[in-house]
């Protein structure tokens, strides 16, 4: 009678445990992808794509670390729903290798919208669903981006790890740029109503960036800052940007362009090609040009922040510095306090001519990446795949209290197109050193005069 | 009560009220912190069965070793207490692999290989500090209460082979340690029920070397594709909280006493080490030798790496059966079933490095153990007041399955007699001293759990999961056969030193 009564509370005990939690089933090694064309008639260089098992079908599958919500489509599209339903499914990625679709991860018991996630990339691109933020922001995420996407060894990947266990000092030593992101998108409603559906979690990453800063060359003039002066020594112009591997190119809001220093035309993408977003239901109507540079930078939205292209100009200050100490150089009164070298913020830079399309403020797509925040910093846009490409990175969700982007150029790569610089921390003493910018160790540089 | 007067081990009121004075909270306090900067030995492949007195400590021994059996046994100390204690424990493992194929790695082939011989010395006197100590200070309070706190390693492991063993691919050495600081609270809820609790921090260390073959083909173990991962942690860790509680019951003549020990509690029970000194070098085959750029750090490879602690439940009973003479029994059931495999993470430079390329950043190494019982049954003769002596046979099933054996776990069914006597010199001072000798039944592994082909197989399925050889190297078992023979020999000698003020 006990052993019985034991034997049942024992039972429900283990339902209990039996939780609705997901189950995730992956080997942390690289899964091949395959890419969208970076706009019609662009390169196969834009959003990632993997293989999903439906049945007996393998559709495509967007991996996008911009969507906030994941979808399959069940049926056949059109949905016969006039609004999403959400269930309960797995998705089994396919890896998208040429000649075979292996398991390459089991996502268990996860919340999926029943909806057709449409084209990507160009009409013809057709994903059955999109593999987005509310599950990839339970790993952290590596991302192989080659830039030449017509070798046959030089295939994208994404890896899945758990965690990234390393500090922002030990990679920053071994070279990778650390640059903090915070996440956006919480309280999104999926749906157009809303009701009834499960709202969106903060999954969506968005990082400082300072766009078209100028070349920087180590061996060039000496740029001066004084004391008080250091946002009016920046170059270029601060951009908020979310980070979504299911664009191809650069995206920016129509008034982000214009702050850049570019023209509009009007109307608004006549003529041109336009853009497919999973953030948007139609194509949105583009104008496509270049952006010459951009940096995401490390740092935050404080109000002491002098701002990203701030940042990055007093990198460089500091990088010109060390770079000509031999010739007696002196570290710029903006870029001192207390007679100590202030810390060079990690950056990213990448360049150069980065294809952009530029879409209107009231798009789809800008109103989408701005639903959660309507008052607050806006977003002027998204850094797709096309302007990661070349570079490793690794998004590291998991790291609290914030998440990290790891990056570190292809070996080889061109400064100008590539640059991954990792924070550069001063010296308080004479008898200190630092490694910092590539460069050989260096020893104590003094403050110039005021 | 009246009939237990004289007895080695007398009822708690008795003692308690044999109290002299309450001691100073900041006194205990101070002597605490002083004893934390020095400290503390193994029942299965990871635990120490001899925490505190070896011979005479269990789950209703009333003295500061209660904090590891069973903190409710504290309700019975006397006064102020202080001990100490070290033990020195010598362990030999010698593995004799059979031979392999040498093409596909299988065991059954003609590539035979020497015996290998693997030692692990355990004492206290190292940094980060080693297992076999046991440090504590505590008082009974205020007639109903007792306050304990005390450091011991619950869990330890070290073991090294020869570098050249063929052991290589599971184990060339380990030694982790976990150190616990615990405090432990009494309180008596009756006469004769007394109950605790101690929480405790775990202060975790880990040094692990191994080989990873990076050969997908033959020749089957070619030491020139032998990756070599040395991973170590930069000292101990930043702790993680346990809690152990138990209750103390007597009537009569008998005593009985059940504890549980939680595992790390708030992280599911996972143990989770920063690898900061670690290092990866490539195999000898490869162009470069060295992963770390010549203008970067060293060591330029860090990570981590988690596994699960077992918790574990004790109960124990003693009768005291004459005025000289106590007759106990201890059973644990250490609830190994969760540690089933390492996870490791690694790190490396930005560079053109070879790591998380031909070398694996990810590593899963595959434990498999299941959950062994500890049975020991013990006689405490006391002829004199101020001697007694022990004798203890301690049977410990295996904490790993004959299958998953390999050089880096190894354990079989083991017995272990142990003797061990107390002498009390003075009022104050009891010194004991005891030794124990444990012996594996040799275990002989025949079906080997890992399987050197998997890795191969699973890389033609384009590392597809659901293929059978996809899900052994996902759990950690595609690594070269462990199928061979056993064996190993323990001796452990204790030393602890009671100061009772």
């Amino acid at each position: 009678m006990y052993a019985r009564a034991l034997t049942a509370l024992c039972f429900s005990f283990a339902l209990v445990g039996c939780s609705d939690e997901p189950v995730f089933e992956y080997d942390s090694r690289p899964i091949e992808l395959q890419r969208a064309p970076t706009a019609p008639g662009g390169q196969a260089q834009g959003a990632t794509l993997a293989r999903v098992k439906v049945g007996s079908d393998t559709p495509l599958l967007l991996v996008d670390t911009g969507s906030l919500l994941s979808s399959l489509r069940r049926g056949v599209c059109p949905s016969a729903t006039a609004e999403p339903a959400s269930y309960e499914g797995d998705i089994q990625l396919l890896g998208a290798g040429d000649t075979s679709t292996p398991v390459r991860a089991w996502f268990r018991g996860v919340t999926l919208f029943d909806l057709c996630a449409g084209a990507v990339g160009d009409a013809d691109t057709q994903v059955a669903g999109v593999l987005g933020g509310d599950i990839l922001h339970n790993f952290s995420l590596s991302f192989t981006l080659p830039r030449d996407p017509d070798q046959p060894s030089s295939m994208a990947s994404m890896t899945l790890y758990s965690n990234l266990p390393a500090t922002d000092s030990d990679l920053a030593a071994n070279g990778y740029a650390v640059v903090k992101f915070s996440l956006r998108g919480a309280n999104a409603t999926a749906t157009a109503s809303g009701s009834g559906q499960p709202g969106a979690s903060s999954s969506r990453v968005v990082m400082r960036a300072c766009g078209n800063p100028p070349v920087f060359v180590a061996d060039g003039p000496e740029q001066t800052c004084k004391t008080g002066e250091v946002e009016v020594q920046a170059a270029g112009s601060n951009l908020l940007l979310a980070l979504s591997t299911g664009h191809g190119p650069l995206v920016l809001s129509a008034s982000a362009w214009r702050r850049l220093g570019g023209q509009v035309p009007s109307p608004l993408g006549a003529g041109e090609s336009a853009l497919y977003s999973p953030l948007a239901a139609n194509p949105i109507p583009a104008h496509w040009a270049t952006v010459s540079r951009l940096a995401l930078v490390n740092g935050d939205s404080g109000d002491a922040w002098p701002g990203a292209c701030a940042e990055l100009a007093r990198a460089r200050r500091i990088e010109w510095t060390l770079a000509n100490q031999d010739n007696g150089t002196c570290f710029q009164p903006c870029d001192v306090s207390s007679g100590v070298a202030l810390p060079a913020a990690a950056y990213l830079e990448i360049g150069s001519d980065l294809p952009a399309a530029i879409v209107s403020d009231t798009s789809d797509l800008i109103s989408n990446l701005n639903e959660d925040f309507p008052s607050g910093a806006q977003v002027d846009g998204v850094i797709g795949t096309e302007a990661l490409a070349g570079i490793r990175i690794e998004i590291d969700n998991v790291s609290q209290p914030q998440g990290r982007l790891v990056a570190a150029c292809e070996p080889g790569a061109d400064r100008q197109t590539c640059w991954a610089a990792p924070t550069c921390l001063g010296l308080s003493g004479s008898d200190q050193t630092h490694t910092c910018f590539g460069l050989s160790s260096r020893g104590l540089a003094p403050a110039c005069p005021q | 009560m009246g009939t237990l007067k004289g007895f080695p081990t007398p009822p708690a009121m008795v003692r308690r009220r044999q109290s002299r004075r309450t001691p100073h909270a900041t006194r205990i306090f101070m002597t605490a912190c002083v004893l934390m900067g020095v400290t503390p030995a193994s029942a299965g492949p990871l635990d120490d069965p001899h925490v505190g007195s070896l011979g005479f400590s269990g789950p209703t021994t009333g003295d500061l070793t209660a904090v590891y059996w069973n903190p409710a046994a504290l309700g019975m100390l006397q006064g102020n207490q202080f001990m100490f204690g070290a033990s020195l424990r010598a362990t030999r493992v010698t593995v004799d692999r059979a031979p392999i194929d040498p093409v596909t790695g299988q065991p059954g082939g003609t590539a035979s290989f020497p015996s290998a011989s693997g030692h692990g010395f355990e004492q206290p006197i190292a940094w980060p500090p080693g297992p076999g100590g046991f440090l504590g200070v505590g008082a009974g309070v205020a007639r109903r209460f007792a306050l304990a706190i005390a450091t011991y390693t619950p869990f330890s492991q070290k073991l090294s082979f020869d570098v050249t063993t063929p052991t290589r691919y599971h184990l060339v050495s380990v030694d982790s340690r976990q150190l616990a600081l615990v405090c432990g609270l009494a309180i008596e809820v009756t006469d004769s029920l007394q109950v605790g609790v101690a929480p405790g921090l775990l202060f975790s260390y880990g040094h692990l070397v191994f080989d990873e073959d990076t050969a997908l083909g033959a020749p089957a173990e070619n030491p020139a594709a032998a990756a070599r991962y040395d991973l170590a942690t930069d000292g101990t860790q930043a702790p993680s909280y346990f809690v152990v509680g138990g209750i103390h019951y007597r009537r009569g003549a008998w005593e009985a006493g059940l504890a549980y020990a939680s595992a790390p509690l708030g992280s599911d029970g996972t143990v989770k080490l920063a690898l900061e000194r670690s290092q990866v070098t490539p195999p000898s085959s490869t162009a470069t030798s060295d992963l770390c750029s010549t203008i970067g750090p060293r060591p330029c490879v860090s990570g981590e790496m988690r596994y699960h602690l077992p918790d574990l439940f004790t109960a124990g009973v003693t009768w005291h059966a004459t005025r000289h003479l106590d007759a106990v029994g201890i059973v644990r059931w250490v609830r190994y079933g969760s540690y089933d495999q390492i996870t490791i993470r690694l790190v490396g430079p930005s560079g053109d490095t070879l790591l998380g390329k031909t070398l694996p950043d990810q590593l899963v190494l595959y434990r498999g153990f299941q959950d062994s019982w500890d049975m020991r049954a013990r006689l405490v003769h006391a002829p004199w007041t101020w001697f007694r002596w022990s004798g203890t046979l301690r049977l410990e099933t295996s904490a790993v399955p004959e299958a998953n054996v390999n050089a880096a776990a190894v354990d079989g069914p083991k017995l272990e007699p142990a003797l061990a006597t107390e002498f009390t010199l003075g009022r104050h001072l009891k010194i004991a001293v005891g030794y124990a000798l444990a012996w594996m039944f040799p275990v002989t592994v025949g079906n080997s759990t890992f399987d050197p082909t998997a890795a191969a197989a699973c890389q033609q399925a384009a590392g597809d999961l659901s293929s059978p050889a996809c899900q052994t190297r996902l759990a950690g078992r595609a690594r070269p056969t462990a199928a061979g023979s056993y064996k190993m020999l323990q001796h452990t000698l204790g030393l602890m030193t009671t100061v009772n003020f």
